[in-house]
């Protein structure tokens, strides 16, 4: 018989031995059972032990990759959501062409095939305008589609491409790279592909020093040989068609391989140029790009040329480029051969004898310098600005010849508004439904409509839904998606 | 995975500016910089982008410039001068105790980290 250990017990109650490996609190219990060996057990990191040790997982584990280590906007692109988007074919929707613009206008219109695979080549289908919702992507023909087709595309066979320069301005989200992208649609419907396409989509490209860059002594120039070839490539496989028409102007000979090519006038078409030189993405000085854009300047007497750059202020905004000469100093624009090429036609110095210039500002790269809107008398020139606001150099070449027009871009009317927004809810993309609201909410007359016992009224909402909408987003497409689609 | 440059592995996937910086003593950001200039290597390009002559190139001019085990001995002479010449500044990097004035009644552990004779064992 033992005492109660502690005290905790009733003075006459008295804990057996049974009683004591019933205890919670006795140190009995941590006593090891006779027989086993003391000590601690060592643990040692075993991974297939461990493995073992957890639920539902077996030995041999296979490591998988994530599904992408893009972000949503560039995963979506690269994971093809848009197999998963609506299928428009039921739809019947017409297509963009210049010929029938004012019967589809303010109407949803689709590219052609063709048209598609060429906007494709060319980047000119951007990733931010939410194209994922549909099988094939749309486009709304609009006021701007308009004035592009009259102020730009009719002038493409009778003027030179220094009297048909223009700029795409407008504030951000309001459609300049959508309106780029239906410029090129028409041409290529105008002229049945008869057209040649030079577009850069993205100028940043040219000068925040991804590129690689070796100089040209030759020129005085550097070559950007990775940008060029890619250009090259894109531009190739965009004007396919076009590019297999046109007869070269001179005899050209070059080594590809250590194969030697002799390309005849008369014969052999540009396209076997591009194909077979290699020369555009060699490290070294070349002349590729140079004879490339002369041959284009001597075809642009039967076929028209339009130039186009997105995202343009990257590059002229932006003279100083982020590349370096070997003793420090920073490259300008002027000094690229890219860069040469692009400034040349934007001043009007050299030109194509058929063609345009087409180029588009973005509202996400410099919104705080002037050296565009000044050249493009948007803005006032101010004497005191600084270099890094204003390129005084780049202003003054942009300005010869009469300057660049410039187009501004409007916003949605507030009916194509709705026949957007009505677009969106035939796909079954936007919900239109009865917002329910809370009692201490309701307004009178939500208050009276109950009581009356009215009916819910599916149009009467939608089209309280597009005043809504258009209210806040002012008919700027980017606004407007983002209040009726992505926001709930 | 590394890209080994100057005896130096540096790793495969950092731009070649802020890897060299990184990993060469004596190599600060705006060093690598002109140096990558100097050779033509463009601004994003990455370790693992570099070619056979490109690295031969940046090998060349590191071992021209003062930097890692040179720049460790010029460091370590530096030293051993003050001491030999019975400088204040020598005594105090032999006594391990710092050398610019601060106060030694707290602290002091940066100068009795690395006040030596021999800072850098080469």
């Amino acid at each position: 018989m033992l005492k109660a250990a502690g005290g905790n017990l009733p003075k006459n109650v008295t804990m057996t031995m049974s009683m004591r490996s019933l205890s919670m609190s006795s140190p009995t219990l941590y006593a090891k059972p006779v027989g086993t060996p003391g000590g601690k057990k060592k643990m040692l990191f075993n991974p297939k032990t461990m493995k073992n040790a957890l639920p539902g997982q077996s030995e041999t584990k296979v490591k998988k990759a994530g599904m992408t280590h893009l972000d949503f906007d560039d995963a979506i692109r690269s994971m093809k959501f848009y197999k998963n988007g609506t299928d428009l074919k039921p739809l019947g929707l017409s297509t963009l062409n210049p010929n029938n613009l004012s019967e589809s206008k303010s109407t949803v219109v689709k590219y052609t095939s063709k048209c598609q695979r060429t906007l494709g080549y060319l980047g000119g289908i951007k990733k931010f305008q939410n194209n994922e919702l549909y099988r094939h992507p749309v486009t709304l023909v609009t006021e701007n589609t308009t004035r592009i087709n009259e102020e730009f595309i009719s002038k493409l066979d009778n003027s030179s491409s220094k009297e048909n320069r223009l700029a795409l301005i407008g504030s951000r989200g309001v459609g300049k790279s959508t309106v780029l992208a239906q410029a090129h649609a028409l041409a290529l419907e105008k002229f049945e592909k008869d057209v040649i396409i030079l577009h850069i989509n993205l100028g940043e490209q040219i000068v925040n020093g991804t590129n690689d860059y070796v100089f040209n002594p030759k020129l005085n120039k550097y070559h950007q040989p990775m940008f060029t070839k890619r250009l090259i490539h894109k531009l190739r496989l965009s004007n396919e068609e076009i590019f297999r028409k046109l007869k070269l102007s001179k005899d050209y000979t070059f080594s590809n391989r250590r194969q030697e090519f002799n390309l005849k006038k008369g014969e052999n078409t540009l396209y076997d140029f591009l194909k077979n030189n290699k020369d555009f993405g060699k490290f070294g000085p070349n002349d590729a790009f140079q004879t490339f854009l002369e041959e284009l300047l001597i075809q642009s007497e039967t076929v028209p040329v339009i130039f186009s750059i997105d995202n343009v202020n990257a590059i002229l905004d932006f003279p100083i480029t982020k590349y370096r000469k070997p003793d420090f100093s920073p490259i300008r624009i002027e000094e690229l051969e890219i860069g040469s090429f692009i400034l040349d036609f934007l001043s009007g110095e050299k030109s194509f004898n058929k063609g345009g210039i087409l180029i588009a500002k973005t509202g996400i790269i410099g919104t705080a310098e002037k050296t565009l809107d000044v050249a493009l008398g948007i803005e006032e020139n101010d004497p005191y600005a600084k270099s890094e606001i204003f390129d005084y150099d780049i202003c003054v070449k942009l300005r010869e010849n009469g300057g660049i027009k410039p187009f501004k871009i409007e916003n949605f009317t507030k009916d194509e508004t709705k026949q957007l927004m009505n677009f969106w809810r035939i796909i079954g993309s936007l919900p239109v439904k009865q917002f329910y609201t809370k009692e201490v909410d309701k307004t009178s007359e939500e208050l009276s409509a109950e009581g009356g016992n009215e009916q819910f009224d599916l149009e009467i909402q939608f089209e309280r839904m597009v005043n809504n909408n258009y209210t806040i987003s002012s008919g700027n497409p980017h606004y407007l998606f983002k209040t009726s689609m992505l926001s709930y | 995975m590394g890209v080994h440059v100057f005896g130096k592995s540096v790793k495969h996937n950092s731009l070649v500016r802020i890897g060299l910086a990184k990993v060469i003593f004596g190599l600060g950001y705006k060093q690598a910089e002109m140096l990558c200039a100097k050779v033509g290597i463009y601004p994003q390009m990455r370790m693992n982008q570099l070619k056979e002559p490109q690295i031969m190139d940046l090998n060349r001019e590191l071992s021209q410039m003062l930097v890692e085990g040179q720049l460790k001995q010029k460091v370590n002479n530096d030293i051993k001068l003050k001491r030999d010449i019975g400088s204040y500044a020598g005594t105090r990097h032999t006594l391990g105790l710092p050398v610019h004035g601060q106060n030694t009644r707290n602290n002091a552990h940066t100068a009795k980290k690395l006040n030596k004779l021999e800072r850098f064992r080469i």
